[in-house]
């Protein structure tokens, strides 16, 4: 099918983060779908799941009380959809977690329903 | 404020600071008054440090004549203040023979023993980094260097424990007579004094027209500097001064008490009292380090800044008494070489007042002040006792310049003491290092909430809006739109 | 009553992640008195502060936040007799290896058979590069705008630029984008990007933060809180354009422009510092050109990869416990493309690393060995960026029967822009 021939052209570059080549990937919608052009097969799968369904592994802090610290690093425990990450955002700066906390604990199961919960990444003593 | 001063000091940087020092020996209630937020924030604070010799003194004028009488001091100064002046000596450099005429007359001025004009051969024996196109170099033994903020906040910790009371973030803006007392207006209140002083470098033109003087304003000249690490320490011994061009001493490469390398300043015109650097000014300044030490490391440049003289038209300093108000003083003008000068210039002042009337009856008690140890001074005997009296003595804040959490929260509670990172660093040299602050930046801002019993955020850098911390994350709102 | 002045094994200055891993590594080989000093209140250098995720991957197979990472080692160290002690500065070190420090509970003395350096390295400053204007409130270094962020809890400011894009600028470009503040923009003074292209993709584009290639900033504004900075493009030479100046508000300047090794101590010590790297002249068990003094990880040079800093930290505990004989074979030169080359001092060759960093991006690139003039070993790889350390096997590579200087080489198609 020729490119040219698309009525409705979403035409987008994508810099392919696969490995470290860094290829440039142009993702044509086409219809439903989108063509991927300029990399491997890897590739075009990395621009299929960045145009459907792009993710991304979320890190950040949240607030904690009575600890060492006042901030404790969380990640979610898998990539979370991107285009939610703002509201992620919003929802995890809302919360206040209470010291001691340990890392691997699970702070939030299933993060605004998307299946991803939230991991705590550092283990943060109580302030005696 | 219904308290009545005897006299009133306005400025709080070198030259305030030596006048309400010089008063505090007599009884007297002395009272300074400083716009800024701490002692040293102006002109006083960005200078080379320098202590002239008797060499370098300018015949026929009274910044020459007060720069005399103030030398005979530093003995004394350096007993009562427990403060250091290193002899470094100096070498003033000649590129050619027309000016080798101007050290023939530095020779005859400052009629010092020891003091020598050299042969390339002979000053670079002293001096081996010295450029091999110079002429000749005069030799002075005499010249010592300072540190410009130790030596202020000596004056000002000595004058404070010898009665002067100190009130920050009081910018004057004007004089009205009571009977024979002056009413001094600031934005923050009203001050009484039978007598007043304005030494308030850069505003010291302002404040003379506001009490009606009809004088022209100060021109801020602008000198820009670099500060090599210490690690350069051994590059000069000697403050290097060339033949001055113009009304300037030059571009001098100094060594300073606590072992960086200062080089500067140039000489620009400043609009609105600016304190930035340029691109053209630092150059300049390389430029002229370089002609005299060709190999300076510029590369081990750990930070820059710029200083602003308050110049006079004829670049002298003017001391005056105000036309309308008998006991208000004005100085004027003060720029190099005001520091070395400034014990010449408070005692002046004190037999000016004296002469239209000011009692100076001498104290038997006053008191001669202690510096505070400095952890990287001292010997691992000291610091293992200190460690074992305040446990705050063992922990280092500031890896480059070794300074421990008890000297901090000293001057943080001394008097006056530090409300500002900037007047931290000055006191204990803090964010001074090659890594300005980066180590040290972690701790201090908190340390500092925690001592002075304030929120992290009310934390400033220098003025009163330089906030060093931004809002606590989780208090804005997150929401940037995604690609 | 603790005893001040000690006798040990081995001392490690510096406990971030070579320094952890170097006494796990000291203390496995045998050694029974290990000490591990730390300025800081906590063991994993930067590690706590860096919470994204990168670490370990190349190690473990996994992808681990930097916090996981330190804690990995500090919970193997709780397993172990090392002695580990925080709050406590190193102030002086001799050639004999007298270690000289301070904490809370006083002076510390220690004499050790092997000194381990991990000092690891500071952020290049404003000063350093003397970027004229103001010195307001505002302008900070990444890593310590990461501190702030992430273990304090405070942004730097609301309106940010960055000038350098490297790593550790690109990350907070994210960090601070998701934490509510504005970057208004990421300048670069080179003409391609300095750190990966996923931090690119996942930091930069993801948020739509503009990144000028070809730029610097010229000039800092404002008295007391930075109010602006002044723009430019530069050529080639870095050298700013007449006329391409645009002033830029914003409330922050954040630099993220090099990293130096930290060897004040190593100066003392005299221990001989390569002018290239700013750091010791090492060999491929990290031993340095000194007697009993070892080092790893960013005191020597620079690394990007965590786990490099852990595998070259393993090699050089164990060598402080097993030293073998100073005999140096073979020195390393850096040629045509080569910025650095780590260990710079092969005694056999037999196991280990060699890590090069390259000058500049490029495709279809080809490493060369070079012996007295020729060729003698070559491997091909399809790209390579300064932001990524070339790591070679020692034992793929034939080396030649005769000691002597060998050159490394980089050659290739150079890459502007990102890719």
């Amino acid at each position: 099918m020729k490119l040219k021939e698309q009525k409705s052209e979403e035409f987008l570059e994508l810099i392919c983060i696969v490995c470290p080549l860094g290829c440039s990937l142009s993702v044509v919608k086409d219809n439903d779908c989108f063509q991927v052009r300029g990399g491997c097969k890897r590739g075009e799968r990395y621009a299929q799941e960045e145009m459907t369904n792009p993710r991304r592994v979320v890190t950040t802090t949240l607030r904690i009380k009575n600890g060492v610290w006042r901030r404790i690093p969380v990640r979610t425990s898998s990539p979370f959809p991107r285009d939610k990450i703002p509201e992620l955002m919003r929802f995890l700066n809302s919360l206040e977690v209470e010291a001691p906390q340990k890392r691997g604990d699970i702070m939030v199961k299933n993060l605004l329903g998307e299946g991803v919960d939230l991991v705590v990444t550092r283990t943060i003593e109580r302030r005696e | 404020m219904s308290e009545k001063f005897d006299v009133i000091v306005i400025g709080g940087g070198v030259v305030g600071c030596a006048i309400a020092w010089y008063l505090a020996h007599f009884d007297l209630q002395i009272l300074l008054l400083e716009k800024d937020l701490d002692v040293c924030s102006g002109v006083s604070k960005a200078n080379t440090g320098i202590i002239h010799s008797r060499s370098y003194w300018t015949p026929r004028t009274l910044k020459g004549e007060l720069h005399l009488r103030s030398l005979p001091w530093i003995e004394q100064a350096e007993k009562e203040l427990d403060i250091e002046f290193l002899k470094t000596g100096a070498l003033t450099v000649a590129f050619s023979r027309s000016e080798l005429e101007f050290l023939k007359t530095l020779k005859r001025r400052g009629k010092i023993k020891g003091a020598e004009i050299l042969t390339p051969q002979e000053a670079r024996t002293l001096e081996p980094m010295l450029s091999d196109k110079i002429f000749a170099a005069y030799y002075d033994p005499e010249t010592r260097v300072a540190s410009p903020f130790q030596l202020n906040l000596a004056l000002a910790e000595s004058a404070f424990l010898n009665g002067v009371r100190f009130i920050f973030g009081q910018e004057v803006t004007g004089f009205e007579k009571e009977g024979n007392h002056i009413r001094i207006f600031t934005r923050e209140g009203e001050y009484l004094s039978r007598w007043v002083v304005s030494s308030a470098g850069l505003s010291s033109s302002y404040l003379a027209q506001r009490s009606g003087e009809n004088i022209p304003s100060l021109r801020a000249l602008r000198g820009e500097y670099l500060v090599l690490d210490r690690e350069c320490k051994d590059l000069v011994r000697h403050v290097l001064y060339p033949v001055p061009v113009g009304e300037t001493k030059g571009i001098l490469v100094s060594p300073t008490t606590d072992g960086n390398i200062l080089v500067g300043p140039n000489l620009e015109v400043a609009e609105d009292e600016d304190t930035s650097t340029t691109k053209e000014g630092l150059k300049e300044v390389e430029e002229g380090g370089k002609k005299l030490i060709p190999f300076l490391p510029v590369s081990q440049t750990i930070a820059t800044f710029s200083g602003l003289r308050p110049t006079s038209p004829d670049r002298d300093f003017h001391i005056f008494f105000s036309s309308r108000f008998p006991s208000l003083l004005h100085l004027v003008g003060i720029e190099s070489p005001g520091l070395t000068a400034s014990f010449g210039i408070a005692e002046y002042t004190g037999d000016l007042l004296k002469e239209r009337g000011l009692k100076l009856s001498e104290k038997r008690d006053f008191i001669f002040r202690s510096s505070f140890p400095v952890f990287r001074k001292l010997s691992w005997e000291e610091r293992k006792k200190l460690i074992q009296e305040d446990a705050d003595w063992g922990k280092i804040v500031c890896r480059c310049e070794e300074v421990t959490i008890a000297e901090v929260k000293h001057a943080l509670l001394s008097s006056p003491g530090a409300s500002t990172l900037d007047g931290l660093k000055r006191r204990v040299r803090v964010m001074m290092g090659r890594c300005q602050g980066g180590f040290c930046g972690m701790y201090l801002p908190f340390l500092m909430a925690e001592t002075l019993g304030l929120e992290e955020r009310e934390i400033v850098k220098s003025g009163k809006n330089s906030f060093y911390l931004g809002k606590e994350t989780k208090e804005v709102r997150s929401g940037a739109p995604l690609y | 009553m603790v005893p001040h002045s000690i006798k040990g094994d081995v001392v490690v200055i510096g406990g971030g992640p070579a320094g952890m891993a170097a006494a796990l590594s000291s203390w496995e080989a045998g050694a029974r008195s290990v000490f591990l000093l730390e300025r800081n209140e906590y063991l994993g250098g930067i590690l706590p502060q860096c919470i994204h995720p990168g670490f370990g991957l190349q190690i473990w197979g996994e992808e681990l936040t930097g916090p996981e990472y330190a804690e990995t080692f500090i919970e193997k160290l709780n397993r172990t007799g090392v002695e580990v002690m925080t709050d406590t500065t190193v102030l002086e070190l001799s050639p004999e290896r007298v270690v000289k420090a301070v904490n809370s509970e006083g002076v510390w003395e220690l004499k050790a058979d092997s000194i381990i350096l991990s000092m690891g390295c500071r952020e290049r400053t404003r000063g350093m590069l003397r970027i004229p204007g103001h010195r307001p409130a505002g302008i900070f270094t990444a890593g310590l705008a990461q501190y702030l962020v992430n273990i304090a809890g405070y942004l730097p400011g609301e309106e940010i630029v960055i000038l350098g894009s490297g790593d550790i600028g690109l990350i907070m470009a994210r960090r601070l984008t998701l934490e509510g503040a504005r970057v208004k923009m990421v300048v670069e003074i080179k003409n391609s990007l300095s750190g990966l292209v996923r931090n690119y993709v996942q930091c930069i584009q993801d948020f739509n933060i503009p990144l000028l290639f070809s730029h610097t900033v010229t000039e800092v504004r404002g008295k007391e809180r930075v109010e602006a900075v002044m723009i430019s493009e530069v050529d080639e030479g870095g050298n700013p354009l007449s006329g391409s100046e645009r002033e830029v508000e914003c409330d922050t300047l954040l630099l993220s422009v090099g990293l130096i090794p930290e060897n004040e101590l190593s100066r003392q010590a005299k221990i001989p510092l390569s002018p290239l790297t700013g750091g010791p002249w090492v060999d491929e068990d990290f031993s340095t050109d000194l007697e009993g003094f070892f080092a790893c990880g960013n005191v020597v040079s620079v690394f990007d990869l965590v786990d490099y800093v852990t595998l070259v930290a393993e090699r050089a505990g164990r060598a402080a416990v097993f030293p073998s004989s100073p005999q140096k074979k073979y020195i390393l030169q850096t040629g045509e493309g080569v910025h650095t080359v780590i260990p710079q001092r092969i005694r056999e060759g037999k196991d280990g690393f060699l890590f090069i960093r390259p000058q500049k991006s490029m495709r279809s690139v080809t490493v060369f060995l070079r012996w007295e003039e020729k060729i003698f070993y070559e491997k091909k790889i399809s790209i390579c960026r300064p932001s990524e350390m070339i790591k070679l096997n020692l034992s793929e590579i034939p080396w030649p029967q005769v000691k002597g200087e060998i050159k490394v080489e980089i050659e290739g198609t150079e890459i502007r822009g990102i890719s």
